[in-house]
């Protein structure tokens, strides 16, 4: 009896030797292989969502409203530490929000690689649901890198997952940033569906139409007139699926005809959009609110100042705020109505309008300006007399884009940047504005992390 | 050497050896002399040597030190089956012996005299046996509870005496009596020898003993711990005797826990060190973690916060890893709760908590209940943990029940607990100065929202927030009680305790402990088969504000409107700043359930050979529910709901661990041999879930009366380890030990190829004063022992999963689609951090033991270190998990010194001192220059070392701080300008722990000593001239050209004033000295004498008075040197209690 327990043990213990199993796990229920994910048609789709979802959750690209507004001239600060080196132009490399934006857009290129070596690999799904899934990575990637150019100037092009590799990455021109985001959305172009009838009609997935619209905008960035005036032609002509909306309350609704591609909320009741939530005024405000200035700037009658800009009022002081979206949240959980605009069609007759003037067609552009002056209620240039010069027409073009565009997705503050005026400009308002200011910091951090990324933007 | 002292497995009668090795020539002449003579060439010397070395052996094998029990067997009831052919009575009695639970008293000369007998092998009663056998002889045998003595008839022995061979041994009688300790209570397993003799019994599970002596023999009472005692016989035939303790004598023999065996203090050859419950009791505590402090050498802990239920930082002899952040720690110890691996980190979540800090596992354990803490710190006591070693292991075993009459135990006290300092801050007037000036010096005019400085707050008011929000008393309640008892057998505990202690908040939040404790030990009648259960389930209910108002309490301006209005509601008027008491409004309720349960059992197969199994369960569950309602959100944020967050986290853990113990004692020495494996598994869950959308705020806690409900977060992983282990440790001549552990280990977290590591070490000690030189010394040298060890140990303190390239659900969908995120950045190939640690030591007693002295230098190194590796965000994640070729050494030394420096009748004074030298240095780092480390760690520098600016003061034309251009190119960037210059740690640390006992009255107190340095209250507050409160050290600011300051000028604004400060913050002048001298804990009680309690019907009791934290020197500008910044420092704690046993 005694031997039998010992040869027991002795053989339990022998086992334990070779136990190999008993420590290798299957994965846990709650991840997925990768494997598996980018071989089964909606478990890719997951993915691909997983960038907007992200976009609506993390916050920081949709937040550059709010940051490129205080950094620009649109809105005014009350109160908020974190918000104060923005509204100062005074930017650290320590801003942890300067690193939120930086990273995230990071992320969506690590996300977007990752699809497109994902499903370049993966096989046994239909071939247009898979052309729409690395078409919009293309698009997420061009996105994303349009957006750093912008704020950093150089940064490293990351076209891979492989962290070995992209450790080893310097720096690249903003010249080669902008051919890369131009390369993704011709290949984007190629792949993408050309409606909006795969998504019911919803227009919170980015199709053709988004690369297109971002094209317009590349190519405008860039100076490419007749491109840039190519492009926004392609989208205004299809008047089948895109109408400028003929109440400006309109403009912001879910699946407006105007829009392009919008943010959808992640939610099914409570915050439509973060721009309503973070601007509209219950209270007087804490955070910032709407440039006195900026509002006293509207022309005469500019119904965008009735419809777009909202007043709250208490012991007789005025606070504005941007009110394109109508809905902050609150008692009652509203149902979702609106959703983030990112393109919408007035911003490509804007950029038509731009390039024409620069390609001398000044007729066309201020044809194409006064379809937002209509809409807007104010005087049609068309009726102010003759406008031919290139100069003149221009600094109409950038005035209309400043009230039209306001507090969208930071177009004030790249604009400012564009025509060179953002020194001029922004000193007078805030005087400290400096030529440097331009452009972001790298993230302190990003620079610790990866010495490779030295040397450190100028006036950092 | 003889070792046949040691009768093992039948513990009671130590007999006197019948010289079985070399057996007396037969002599008619026997006589005393003789008798003693059959030992050994050496004479008493070196036989009262052997004595001790008995004992030892005793304590080797500690199991043997409990008595049998008493059996009703009698023995004309009693069976045998005996054959003998040609053999003496010796082995007649043995035979007997090994089929009986009766044990036989006699003198083997008695038995030697008679010669050869031979008995058939039949079954009979002992009784008829004895007749068959002593038949021919003169002896008569007499059953006496379970002893059977063998004796001469009296009328033969007589008549035996012949003139010349008068032997005392004839007049021998049996001596009884009963050994108990100061309090009465029954001692078992105390050792009983005739003086002069090797004639010897042990103590019954009653205390009661037995023994065959004359009237003019002395009877020597020894036992571990208690001071031996000498008595003579005399006419007596009952000896009862009250043993002592023996405090000086109590270290060397101390029996100590090393986890997978015992040893004993003096043949330790591994460097472990302990706290036991006496130390714990003294001190008003609600984690183990506070008990240690202090009382260490080689481990330092720092207190977080001074709130219940808060957080600690635990280093074992340095930091290892280059992990070191919360929630990637690789420097936790690990934690074994009777022999169940314990979880290192909290379940606690950030997102919910949300305090600044978190807790602690170990918060989740009752010290009431704890027995002892060791920790195993050498290569030789933790590479038999293998990869989980590396940073020391911490054990913890609770209290088990002790034989003897059941007793019940309670204890209660009642405690206060405050802030004890507090910083002097501007009051309305210096504060307005500030903001004033500030303004002043830039031109600016202050904007609308600037309430404090724009006169809508006015200067009347004025202030302290410091006695507002962190000034209030906690109340401190603690009642324990346990019954406790058994037989030899079975023992048994059961203990019951509750704890509760508020806040210094504003406010009735607080936090309760309810625990209960439950052990069961038993052992079979023939002392083969033990087993035990040990079972705690703690329950703690954390009702604390999910904000430290410390921070406010320091930087709300003191002009600030009310807190509270008239009518007791929040004052929103104050809208700079968020309203700190809103936190009172929302409710954060946590629960955390700690179940642990061991089963142990002991089996002996073979002499020398037994086979353990032990098997231990445990699971933790936190949950947290968190409602925000509408009223705790300022009118102006527009939020018009409340909302909730539910927190659901388990922890499950089990163990299995079957292990074959072997021992043999030979002529000069002693083999101890382990054989085990492990099986542990742990399981860990998270839910988070946000519910939003009520209809109003009293629903709030109810998830279904949400409008949605949301799972924002599921995380689940499993763990699985694995290991097959063996231990041989051999002592020779009791003077030279070696002990060699080895283990091969298997864990989970691993990429499938680098799962199995191999890990061991090798230990040896050599006790000097052994030997026979050391008699030179041996009037003053007691005891000297120089020990080593040598050993690699791992850490797999890193996530499950690391290697699994994955893709994770989120909780959100996008147009109907569910997100699927990527897991992490996969990494097949990292494996093992090994450490590897040299020891050694030198451990003196002196007097009689009454000084002792160890010191001990050790240096780990850690290499192969396994790090989420930071990477820069373009790579899509922030780390990836990865072994780094860096090497991290820590060196040190340790110093104990335990002096007792009265012990009389009446009055024990002893003294003890630890402290401990850390050094750490970063060896190796093949490649830093490129990692993600370069601005973080520097080689040849050590770990704790900081990248920052050099500070060269005020600038008396700028007023502004300037640092120094290290690369004269004109300006000062941090990428350039920062050099690793300064250190934030510990220089050295220990306590001096002193307790006198003087009748009924005991007073102990700690000191606790660090040297240390630390950021500066600079770090923690704002810029001076914005908004915010600050330390009045900073009215030496600069505020006119030329003059020279310590403190810059003042400004309201991020301008270059706010840059220059910035960059301060992160340079070494604000990097200062925090040490600080504590005394730590003082505690006085006072035991009334047992005679009155008599009277009264008690059996004990004690009343005390307690005090922590009571008196910190220290330079440190802050609250306290310890917790430093915005977290509510260790409170001042006093207690007052009582100790009854019935």
């Amino acid at each position: 009896m005694r031997y039998l327990v010992i040869g027991f043990f002795l053989i339990a213990l022998s086992l334990c030797l070779s136990c190999e199993s008993f420590v290798s796990l299957d994965p846990p229920a709650t991840q997925t292989s990768t494997q598996i994910v980018f071989s089964n048609e909606s478990t890719a789709t997951s993915v691909v969502v997983g960038n907007y979802i992200d976009m609506f959750n993390k916050g920081a690209l949709t937040g550059i409203s709010v940051t490129n507004g205080l950094y620009a001239d649109e809105l005014r600060l009350h109160s908020q530490v974190e918000l104060v080196e923005y509204y100062n132009n005074a930017l650290t490399s320590q801003n942890p929000s300067v690193l939120g934006l930086w990273s995230e857009l990071f992320s969506y290129v690590y996300s977007a690689n990752s699809i497109i070596e994902g499903l370049e690999k993966a096989s046994g799904f239909d071939l247009s649901v898979k052309r729409q899934l690395i078409g919009e990575a293309h698009f997420i990637r061009a996105l994303s890198n349009f957006y750093l150019v912008n704020y950093w100037g150089r940064v490293p092009l990351v076209t891979t997952i492989d962290y070995r590799i992209n450790l080893n990455l310097h720096k690249v021109d903003v010249s080669m940033v902008y051919s890369s985001v131009v390369q993704d959305l011709v290949v984007a172009e190629e792949l993408l569906y050309d409606d909006y009838s795969f998504f019911n009609g919803d227009r919170g997935r980015p199709n053709v139409w988004a690369a297109k619209a971002l094209l317009a905008r590349v190519y405008l960035y860039l100076g490419d007139w007749s491109n840039a005036e190519k492009y926004a032609t392609e989208i205004i002509n299809r008047a089948d699926l895109f109408n400028l909306a003929d109440d400006l309350d309109d403009v912001f609704l879910v699946n407006s005809k105007e829009a392009i591609w919008q943010l959808k909320s992640v939610y099914d009741m409570g915050v439509n959009t973060t721009d309503g939530e973070t601007f509209i005024l219950s209270a007087v405000p804490s955070r910032f609110s709407l440039s006195p200035t900026f509002v006293d700037d509207f022309d005469e009658g500019d119904q965008r100042k009735v419809k777009w800009v909202g007043v709250y009022e208490e012991s007789g002081l005025r606070y504005y705020y941007p009110y394109k979206y109508k809905i902050k949240s609150g008692v009652p959980m509203p149902p979702i109505t609106e959703a983030l605009v990112i393109f919408r069609l007035a911003e490509q007759y804007l950029i038509r309008a731009e390039s024409r003037a620069n390609l001398s067609n000044f007729q066309g552009a201020v044809a194409d300006l006064d379809i937002l002056r209509k809409r807007a209620g104010v005087d049609l240039l068309v009726d102010s007399g003759v406008l031919d010069d290139t100069a003149d027409l221009l600094k109409l073009i950038y005035r209309e884009r400043k009230f039209e565009l306001f507090t969208e997705f930071g177009h004030r503050w790249f604009d400012l940047k564009r025509s060179g005026e953002s020194v001029d400009i922004l000193s007078q308002i805030k005087g400290t504005y400096q030529k440097t200011d331009d452009l972001y910091p790298i993230p302190l951090n990003e620079l610790n992390a990866d010495p490779k990324l030295n040397p450190q933007n100028d006036g950092y | 050497m003889n070792f046949s002292l040691l009768n093992p497995g039948r513990g009671l009668v130590v007999q006197a050896p019948p010289c079985p090795i070399a057996p007396p020539p037969p002599t008619a002449n026997i006589s005393r002399h003789a008798r003693r003579s059959c030992l050994s060439e050496g004479g008493v010397k070196t036989w009262l040597m052997r004595i001790s070395l008995a004992y030892s052996i005793l304590l080797a094998s500690s199991i043997q030190l409990l008595a049998h029990s008493i059996n009703g067997q009698t023995i004309d009831k009693e069976t045998v089956t005996i054959e003998l052919e040609n053999d003496n009575l010796v082995a007649l009695v043995k035979k007997i012996e090994d089929q009986s639970t009766l044990r036989f008293i006699y003198l083997p000369e008695q038995l030697n005299k008679y010669g050869l007998v031979s008995l058939s092998k039949a079954k009979r009663t002992i009784k008829e046996t004895l007749d068959l056998a002593l038949g021919g002889t003169t002896l008569r045998y007499e059953q006496n509870g379970r002893y059977v003595v063998l004796s001469e008839k009296k009328e033969n022995a007589a008549a035996s005496t012949a003139p010349a061979v008068v032997s005392p041994v004839l007049s021998a009688s049996l001596v009884k009596g009963k050994v108990t300790d100061k309090d009465g209570l029954a001692m078992a397993g105390v050792n009983i020898v005739i003086k002069g003799t090797t004639t010897g019994t042990t103590t019954d599970g009653e205390g009661g003993y037995a023994i065959l002596a004359e009237a003019n023999d002395v009877l020597i009472f020894s036992f571990i711990g208690y001071k031996t005692m000498e008595v003579e016989v005399g006419a007596r035939t009952i000896v009862n005797m009250a043993l002592e303790l023996d405090v000086a004598a109590l270290k060397v023999v101390e029996v100590v826990d090393a986890g997978y065996w015992k040893v004993t203090e003096k043949e330790r050859t591994g460097n472990i060190v302990s706290i036991k419950a006496a130390d714990i009791e003294g001190q008003p505590v609600y984690s183990p973690m506070q008990a240690m402090q202090g009382r260490l050498s080689g481990v330092y802990i720092s207190q977080n916060t001074g709130l219940p239920g808060s957080g600690f930082d635990i280093l074992v002899r340095g930091q290892n890893s280059l992990r070191s952040n919360f929630v990637n720690n690789g420097n936790l110890p690990l934690y074994v709760i009777d022999g169940v691996p314990y979880s290192s980190q909290t379940l606690e979540s950030k997102r919910v908590s949300s305090m600044t800090n978190y807790g602690n596992p170990l918060n989740n354990i009752n010290p009431s209940d704890i027995e002892s803490i060791s920790i195993l710190k050498d290569a030789d006591a933790t590479a038999i943990y293998g990869s989980r070693g590396a940073n020391g292991v911490v054990l913890i075993n609770t209290k088990k029940g002790r034989s003897g009459r059941t007793k019940l135990d309670a204890n209660y006290y009642q405690g206060w607990g405050r802030v004890s300092r507090k910083m002097n801050l501007l009051n309305t007037d210096q504060y307005l100065e500030m903001r004033n000036e500030a303004f002043n010096n830039v031109q600016m005019t202050p904007a609308d929202f600037e309430y404090d400085v724009n006169g809508r707050w006015g200067g009347q008011r004025d202030t302290d927030w410091q006695n507002e929000l962190i000034g209030g008393t906690s109340r401190i309640n603690n009642a324990q009680v346990s019954l406790s008892g058994g037989s030899s057998q079975t023992q048994f505990i059961v203990s019951g305790g509750y704890y509760r202690e508020s806040t210094v908040f504003p406010g009735d939040n607080d936090f309760q402990r309810g625990s209960f404790h439950f052990n069961l030990s038993n052992r079979s009648l023939n002392d083969r088969l033990k087993f035990s259960v040990v079972s705690s389930y703690v329950v703690d209910l954390s009702g604390l504000p999910g904000a430290d108002f410390t921070g406010p309490a320091l930087t709300m301006a003191p002009n600030s409107p009310l807190l509270v209005d008239e009518n007791g509601d929040l004052n929103w008027e104050n809208t700079q700043t968020p309203n700190p008491l809103a936190a009172l409004l929302i409710s954060n309720k946590s629960t955390t359930s700690n179940n642990v349960n061991n089963i142990q059992f002991d089996y002996q197969l073979l002499k020398g050979l037994v086979l353990k199994a032990n098997g231990g369960y445990n699971i933790i569950r936190f949950e947290n529910t968190k409602a925000v309602p509408v009223k705790a959100f300022s009118p102006s944020s527009g939020i018009t709901q409340g909302y909730s967050e539910f927190q659901e986290a388990t922890t499950d853990n089990w163990i299995v661990e079957p292990q074959l113990e072997f021992s043999k004692v030979g002529n000069n020495g002693r083999l101890t041999a382990l054989l085990g494996g492990t099986w542990q598994q742990k399981v860990s869950r998270q839910k988070l879930a946000v519910a939003e959308g009520f209809q109003d705020d009293s629903a709030l806690e109810n998830p279904a009366a949400a409008g949605r409900y949301t799972v924002s977060e599921y995380t689940y992983s499993k763990y699985r380890y694995t290991a097959f282990f063996a231990r041989a440790n051999y002592v020779y001549r009791d003077r030279y030990i070696l002990n060699a552990t080895a283990r091969r280990d298997g864990s989970s977290r691993f990429g499938p190829d680098r799962r199995f590591g191999n890990f061991g070490a090798i230990g040896a000690a050599w006790i000097f004063s052994d030997e026979v030189f050391a008699r030179l010394f041996q009037s003053f040298l007691s005891m000297g022992k120089i020990r080593g060890s040598y050993g690699i140990t791992g850490n797999d303190q890193i996530g499950d999963y690391g290697y699994l390239d994955s893709y994770t659900y989120m909780s959100n969908s996008y147009m109907g689609v569910k997100g699927l995120t990527a897991s992490r950045m996969p990494n097949p190939d990292y494996s093992w951090e090994t450490n590897k640690k040299l020891e050694g030591a030198l451990e003196l007693g002196f007097f009689q033991n009454r000084v002792a002295l160890s010191v001990s230098y050790y240096r780990n190194q850690s290499s192969n270190q396994l790090l989420g590796y930071t990477l820069p965000s373009l790579t899509g994640f922030s780390s990836v998990q990865n072994n780094l070729p860096a090497t991290v050494r820590n060196s040190g030394w340790e110093f104990e010194v335990n002096y007792n420096v009265i012990s009389n009748d009446k009055l024990t004074w002893n003294t003890s001192f630890n402290m401990t030298i850390p050094r750490n240095t970063i060896v190796d780092f093949p490649g830093l220059k490129f990692s993600s480390y370069v601005n973080t760690y520097d080689v040849g520098k050590s770990t704790f070392v900081k990248k920052v600016y050099h500070s060269l003061g005020v600038n008396p034309e700028t007023g502004l701080y300037n640092f120094k251009d290290f690369d004269d190119d004109g300006s000062v960037s941090y990428q350039n300008d920062t050099r690793f210059l300064k250190e934030v740690g510990q220089d050295y640390y220990g306590g001096l722990q002193n307790s006198f006992i003087y009748r009924g009255f005991e007073l102990s107190f700690l000191v606790q000593f660090v040297r240390q340095t630390a950021w500066s209250y600079i770090r923690y507050f704002s810029m001076p001239g914005l908004y915010g409160n600050q330390p009045t050290n900073i009215l030496a600011r600069w505020s006119n050209s030329g003059e020279s300051s310590n403190v810059q000028r003042y400004s309201p604004t991020y301008d270059a004033t706010y840059f220059a400060f910035y960059d301060f913050s992160s340079s070494d002048a604000a990097i200062v000295d925090a040490s600080f001298i504590r005394l730590k804990n003082i505690s006085l009680s006072y035991k009334i004498s047992s005679d009155f309690l008599r009277r009264i019907k008690l059996d004990s009791f004690r009343a005390y008075a307690q005090a922590q934290n009571l008196l910190t020197i220290t330079k440190y500008v802050g609250l306290d040197p310890e917790s430093r910044g915005f977290s509510l420092p260790p409170l001042q704690v006093f207690t007052v209690g009582m100790q009854i046993g019935l």
